[in-house]
């Protein structure tokens, strides 16, 4: 089995470095076929344009009639991407997958994943709680990810001092709720991760009494 | 049964309501649908069944209940299922994993081997069974219950058709030429021939073994023809080819297909892309009528398969042939399935192969 599970990576490798019009890249890792990486860019006119976007591959030994396994090594802010981990929910990662699919056609298939999340199925549930309640400032957030870690490039955002993006606004949080309980004398990085995972953000607050936030500052 | 192919540790939340549905539906409750035990089955042993099927516990299980639990089947309504009985199926659901070790496909075992699996359970199976008996339908060649049984069970009748023809080399040049005629679909359907060249060619292989160009050259006996299907490589590449003819076919008459596309799961329509993509593609994805019909009309041969459901049998044919394709008279010779809730095998008669001379 794996004379041909070789044959076919290979020949995908080789596949997606003739094309040149996919801008789709593959590399081993190692000079090991079956761990490899794949990056494409953020598509435009979404918040992750700009930015540059690895995969790491791993080929199963029953490849391909088993889907190839990946997840993003660039951190990614999506509903359908782990912001942790980078694991991917997507169909065809999983019963979904079919052995006409190739590497260059998922990673093609992440890409327009990132044009268009499936809130309803998320991998990250807190994003996607964001991205379902308020749009623009989901937007920002991935926007701020994209030139934070994917290297988007900054332009027409208003110059940060010492760095791209604060770790309120990488949060998708206001400094201005963050810093209201920062200063009852809360840590920081506990505010944020209490008020990420309550989706204190926009008219949600409405929804969230002051005293839930503080209960769970509490815990 | 549905493979399991997803890393469910990269998922922080419960897999989705859907698959537990899909695998709940389709397990039958008189019978386990995989191969039991993959071949021979001492007839002393009980059935592995009796997991499934709470009507009868086995004996000297202390189940001191005066409440007999009631029988679910594929009629049962799944809203109705108490959190214990849905335990109890997921209990027999570790069954299937078992299906994963049983061979591929399996070389015949009588029918009395199934009519044993059933021996306590639905006397209008029973009834059916032994119509069939009677007929002379005796074997069951047992593929795996991995969602690929019924691409698996047409292969081997396929190839089977093939051996026992009076002419096997005149029948290999048909069916290899039924199968060039498919190709074009494919390239249309937009599948990358150098992919599917790769998945096709250990049929092709097959097929041209019965009508090889040195006429001394022996032809494949029935045993050889298990053995190459039990290579899970080859075999898993013929799964493939099957079900990108099916795709094909079905992309390109949408016209025919679109009213029954429908999403097992939900039972709500689905587009023709979303269904190949979906149902017909992946592997370990059961067929259904729309994928039977469209494999038996891609390769212009006659499919018929006997259902052994629970329904009321009349007078007459006992058993529900279910056929597809133009050519399913007796005399057209069609592959001939046998049908049980989720699951498909190879019904033969145990016929000695006209093509070999009386000794």
């Amino acid at each position: 089995m794996s004379d041909a599970r070789l044959r076919r990576v290979q020949k995908e490798i080789r596949d997606c470095a003739k094309d040149k019009t996919s801008n789709i890249s593959i590399e081993m890792i190692d000079e090991n076929p079956f761990h490899l990486i794949g990056a494409f860019p953020g598509p435009p006119d979404t918040p992750y344009e700009g930015g540059y976007y690895e995969v790491d591959i791993v080929i199963p030994e029953a490849y391909p009639f088993q889907p190839v396994k990946m997840k993003f090594i660039t951190k990614v802010y999506h509903p359908n991407v782990s912001s942790a981990s980078g694991a991917i929910c997507l169909d065809i990662l999983k019963d979904a997958w079919s052995p006409v699919l190739t590497l260059k056609s998922t990673l093609i298939s992440l890409q327009s994943l990132l044009c268009e999340p499936v809130p309803n199925d998320p991998q990250d549930a807190e994003v996607a709680k964001h991205y379902l309640s308020d749009r623009a400032s989901f937007n920002a957030t991935a926007k701020h990810w994209a030139q934070a870690y994917a290297q988007a490039p900054a332009h027409k955002q208003k110059p940060v001092a010492g760095k791209v993006a604060t770790d309120a606004e990488l949060a998708g949080l206001s400094e201005a709720h963050v810093a209201a309980f920062t200063d009852m004398g809360f840590p920081r990085d506990k505010v944020i991760s209490v008020l990420k995972k309550l989706n204190y953000r926009g008219n949600n607050t409405n929804n969230i009494h002051e005293s839930t936030v503080l209960e769970e500052l509490f815990k | 049964m549905t493979r399991d192919l997803t890393d469910t540790t990269s998922h922080p939340d419960p897999p989705p309501p859907k698959k537990a549905r899909t695998e709940l539906s389709e397990m039958p409750a008189d019978s386990v649908p995989s191969d039991s035990t993959g071949g021979v089955v001492p007839h002393d042993v009980p059935p592995e069944s009796s997991e499934v099927r709470p009507e009868v516990p086995p004996a000297g299980n202390a189940e001191t209940s005066g409440t007999a639990p009631r029988v679910i089947d594929e009629n049962t309504d799944m809203t109705t299922l108490t959190d214990q009985e849905i335990m109890r199926l997921m209990e027999g659901m570790g069954h299937a994993q078992d299906a994963m070790t049983k061979p591929l496909i399996s070389t015949p075992v009588p029918l009395k081997v199934i009519r044993d699996e059933y021996e306590r359970g639905s006397p209008q199976v029973l009834k059916k069974l032994d119509w069939l008996q009677e007929k002379g339908w005796d074997q069951v060649w047992r593929a795996r219950g991995d969602g690929d049984c019924f691409y698996r069970s047409f292969t081997l009748a396929y190839l089977l058709r093939i051996l026992h023809d009076p002419e096997p080399a005149l029948a290999a040049n048909l069916a290899f030429d039924a199968i060039q005629r498919a190709l074009p679909a494919m390239q249309q359907a937009g599948f990358d021939p150098d992919l599917y060249e790769e998945f096709l060619a250990p049929l092709l292989e097959l097929v041209r073994s019965f009508a090889p160009e040195n006429e001394e050259a022996e032809i494949p006996t029935e045993w050889a023809l298990v053995q190459s299907l039990q290579d899970p490589e080859r075999s898993n590449c013929i799964v493939v080819a099957l079900r990108l003819i099916t795709s094909a076919y079905i992309r390109s008459h949408v016209d025919l297909f679109s009213p029954f596309l429908l999403s097992p799961t939900t039972f709500l329509p689905l587009t023709t892309d979303d269904f190949c993509r979906q149902e017909v593609e992946p592997c370990g994805k059961e067929a259904d009528h729309a994928q039977i019909m469209a494999l038996a009309e891609a390769l212009e041969i006659g499919i018929r398969i006997a259902y052994l459901d629970r329904s009321e049998v009349g007078s007459g044919d006992v058993i529900n042939w279910v056929e597809f394709g133009k050519a399913t008279a007796e005399e057209d010779k069609p592959l001939t399935l046998l049908y049980r809730p989720g699951h498909y095998d190879v019904l033969a008669k145990d016929v000695l192969p006209t093509n070999i001379p009386d000794v």
